[in-house]
């Protein structure tokens, strides 16, 4: 198979202005709304002079639940019985779709937010001024490592999400995080047991039989505890978003167009 | 252009007792080549639409050989989806103007035809400048059949396209295709309506119980059988199939056409039938070729 069958450079421009052209108007709305949303919170959040309102934190806030909400869409046309053939015959390699589909998900929402968040709090902060007389002490920088590091959590999460919406064929937002959430109650209870078999002599058996005297067990276990961190952070920041990207790519690639069928 | 060989595909239906494999396609082979226009016919649930989507990649076979443009189907090689141009009965338009759709998808299309474009939407009376959305069933539909003809594919595959078309667009469609078709193209057109088609659908593939009965041109057809129309039932021995129609019987026989055209739907219902009788007839006088 010839490299140009499976990535091509034009090819992958064309697919990212034909869905960029289809979804424009509503992505127009939506940065609308959304603006409105942080202008407002920011003027709601000044009134009192609330001294622990963060920025960051709302940006967060926002950044990843619409990012959630939008990559579980991502593959939507996909799923449906009216359109997944337009979107099959599309003459583009399945990679092509989905990096396309990944980009806009991702680095483009995350872009794309950046800039909002950072032009409407800036309004938002103007009419601060204008109606209170005062404004926030810190303002929002999309360009701070702090920013910067919200929207890599994000680019990271976002590939279950991704792989939600390639692997359920509707509700792939509550279904994604349904699982996550059963998945997440499985290794904490896996977890429990096997700390409960393995690292016995920590617990306070008579006074509370689930806790876990966890500085002791620290103390003790520095170097295990020290060498697992180090496994699970080059897991999180190098592993985990290939593998779910890896899994949904695999999904859309066996998918048929069924309909009944 | 399509090669299927041996084509094993099973579907999965869900009932009351859980989920049951249902057979559709059992070794099925078929083989089409260009230029022609073919027509594929069949009963309901014989598998047209299911053999379009296999040919055009969106299913995959269970077992078997498949070769389309000389690649394989289900890899979706945009090298070969370039060349596929497939029209479903029920298809999806987005929220866009027609020059707008235009400018979006024809560059996936390496021979796409803006001038073409511009005589199909004239011919089928389309306003490239309307919203999509506002348009009529039928519209819609002209409006995609223009895109398709014009994106010169090397195989083009409509089904059901006159489906919702009305009595003029029918006509309008027909001088289209026929105006279209060029040397290094194939158009595969699934219908239930022959009569709307009857003029440009040449050779034709009779799709039934999972295999295909009859991939005959035209002209082989007429060959190997004849119809008349007589006054009185038929009783000859060599009569496959008869029906009664408005002021007689059309009848077809077997033996050379005596100039009269064959009436499709009338050759569809003989074919289905007398299936073994027609196969034994075409297999047996290309069997005498091959020997002569």
């Amino acid at each position: 198979m010839k490299l140009s069958d499976t990535l091509e450079g034009k090819r992958l421009v064309n697919l990212l202005k034909r869905d960029v052209y289809l979804s424009w108007q509503s992505i127009l709305i939506k940065s609308a709304a959304l603006s409105a949303v942080i202008i407002v919170l920011t003027v709601i959040n000044n009134m009192g002079r609330n001294p622990g309102f963060s920025h960051l934190i709302n940006f967060a806030l926002i950044l990843f639940l619409v990012g959630y909400v939008i990559t579980a869409k991502a593959f939507i046309d996909m799923h449906s019985k009216s359109r997944a053939y337009e979107w099959f015959m599309l003459p583009a390699s399945i990679l092509e779709k989905f990096i396309v589909r990944l980009t806009i998900t991702s680095i483009g929402w995350s872009v794309l937010f950046l800039a909002i968040y950072a032009l409407s709090s800036l309004a938002g902060e103007g009419l601060n001024v204008l109606i209170f007389g005062y404004r926030h002490t810190l303002l929002f920088n999309p360009f701070a490592f702090s920013a910067l590091k919200v929207v890599l959590h994000y680019l990271i999460t976002q590939s279950v999400f991704l792989f939600g919406a390639a692997y359920f064929k509707s509700g792939h937002f509550v279904k994604t995080s349904l699982s996550i959430i059963l998945f997440v109650v499985i290794i904490a209870a896996l977890a429990v047991f096997i700390g409960r078999i393995f690292f016995f002599q920590y617990y306070e058996e008579i006074v509370k039989p689930i806790y876990l005297n966890w500085e002791n067990l620290q103390y003790d276990l520095y170097p295990l505890l020290k060498a697992v961190s180090k496994v699970c952070k080059v897991a999180y920041y190098v592993l985990f978003a290939p593998f779910f990207w890896f899994l949904a790519y695999l999904r859309i690639k066996e998918k048929e167009v069924k309909n009944g069928v | 252009m399509v090669d299927i060989h041996n084509l094993t595909f099973s579907y999965w239906r869900e009932n009351k007792r859980g989920k049951n494999k249902y057979p559709l396609f059992d070794n099925l082979s078929l083989s089409l080549k260009s230029p022609n226009i073919y027509g594929l016919l069949g009963r309901n649930g014989a598998g047209k639409t299911t053999l379009l989507k296999i040919i055009t990649g969106q299913l995959f076979k269970n077992y078997g050989e498949i070769s389309v443009l000389g690649a394989d189907p289900a890899k979706r090689l945009p090298g070969m989806l370039s060349r596929i141009y497939f029209l479903p009965e029920v298809f999806y338009l987005p929220s866009l103007r027609g020059y707008e759709y235009v400018k979006i998808h024809s560059p996936f299309y390496p021979e796409f035809s803006e001038e073409a474009f511009r005589k199909n939407s004239q011919e089928f009376d389309i306003d490239p400048d309307k919203r999509l959305n506002s348009l009529s069933y039928g519209q819609k539909k002209k409006f995609l059949i223009g895109f398709g003809l014009a994106t010169r594919c090397s195989l083009i595959v409509f089904d059901e396209p006159t489906n919702g078309l009305d009595i003029p667009s029918k006509s309008q469609f027909r001088r289209l295709v026929s105006n279209s078709v060029q040397d290094n193209q194939t158009f595969i057109i699934s219908t239930h309506q022959v009569r709307d088609l009857e003029h440009i659908i040449d050779p034709i593939i009779i799709l039934d119980t999972g295999k295909v009965i009859l991939n005959e041109s035209m002209e082989r057809i007429s060959a190997e059988l004849s119809m008349t129309i007589q006054r009185d039932e038929p009783e000859e021995t060599n009569t496959l199939y008869s029906e009664k129609t408005l002021g007689g019987y059309a009848v077809i026989k077997k033996g050379p056409s005596g100039g009269e055209a064959i009436d499709i739907e009338i050759l569809f219902n003989t074919v289905i039938s007398n299936r073994e009788k027609v196969i034994e007839i075409f297999n047996k006088n290309r069997e005498d070729k091959n020997e002569a």
